[in-house]
């Protein structure tokens, strides 16, 4: 494709020029994961009606590290395609790992714009409707899915 | 350590297909899970996440331990299949430092939440050192992962 090509050929650079870029650019990458899942999973599991004594709302908190770690990780993740299109471009790993990444974006939003503001308003302990507690349910299946087809991308077929 | 190189579990590890990279995609689950959530209970104690009551940090340590258990036996499959070159590696020694040094700074944490966290009512309240030791304990699983991730590149 034309504009893989170009990618490789005038950005890929960038990203290759030193031996050391890829690993601090890999461990970056790891440690956003880190703080993006350890905040969802906190949050996730409150929708889901574990550990109660954190109001929905306190939960909310976690928001600023959560979106840390997705934006270390996103900026961290065009790098790694930048620096080897051709190879990302035709992975099924990387393929599956964008799909659910857009679902779970998805998701994200439902929660944030239909859920949150009625979730919120509930007085503390009372049970999660069931919405709330499918859409907690989804992020944690979909945002571990990102991990795992990501891990998996040096060992799944190229096409 | 070259004999544990040589059973037939290692000799799995290394060449089955599918064995190395199940277990490297177990192990960053597992990763995700133990430090994702005691960075949380780190930098709550800290002072971010002010909201979030103390009483509530000793469940999410408990669940941090799962994330450990699948930790500990991924990384001691992945460990036989390259065992003689892991215990020269001075990466791969400080990262089980830091590893060791994690874990047991969560478990002396864990009781003393699980004790008094319902009493702190305030940010002032916290015993003396608390704020210190979270502070090194999330240093210590930054370096953990970073020597981690390097320990790939021997």
């Amino acid at each position: 494709m034309p504009i893989l090509d170009w990618i490789a050929d005038n950005l890929g650079i960038l990203v290759l020029a030193l031996p050391w870029t890829w690993p601090i650019l890999e461990t970056l990458h790891f440690i956003g994961l880190c703080m993006l899942l350890g905040g969802l999973i906190v949050i996730d599991l409150r929708l889901l009606g574990f550990n109660r004594l954190i109001p929905t709302v306190a939960s909310h908190d976690l928001l600023p590290i959560i979106y840390t770690g997705l934006t270390i990780n996103t900026v961290t993740g065009i790098m790694f395609f930048i620096g080897d299109p051709h190879r990302y471009a035709v992975n099924i790993g990387f393929q599956l790992k964008m799909l659910l990444y857009v679902l779970a974006g998805l998701n994200a939003l439902w929660y944030q714009y239909k859920l949150s503001p009625r979730v919120d308003r509930l007085p503390a302990n009372s049970p999660m409707p069931t919405d709330a507690r499918l859409s907690g349910a989804l992020s944690l299946g979909l945002w571990f899915g990102v991990l795992i087809f990501g891990r998996l991308i040096p060992y799944v077929g190229t096409g | 350590m070259a004999w544990l190189e040589s059973t037939a579990l290692a000799d799995w590890v290394r060449t089955s297909l599918v064995g190395y990279p199940l277990l490297l995609t177990g192990h960053s689950v597992g990763m995700a899970i133990m430090i994702g959530l005691v960075a949380v209970v780190d930098l709550r104690l800290i002072g971010l996440f002010r909201r979030i009551p103390y009483a509530a940090l000793d469940r999410l340590i408990s669940i941090a331990w799962y994330g450990l258990i699948v930790n500990a036996v991924t990384g001691s499959m992945l460990f036989t299949s390259q065992a003689v070159a892991y215990v020269a590696s001075p990466t791969y020694l400080l990262k089980m430092l830091m590893v060791l040094g994690g874990v047991l700074v969560a478990a002396y944490m864990q009781p003393v939440l699980r004790r008094e966290a319902a009493n702190w009512t305030t940010d002032a309240a916290l015993p003396q050192g608390m704020k210190p030791l979270a502070a090194v304990s999330l240093g210590m699983w930054l370096v953990a992962i970073t020597t981690g991730r390097l320990t790939a590149y021997l």
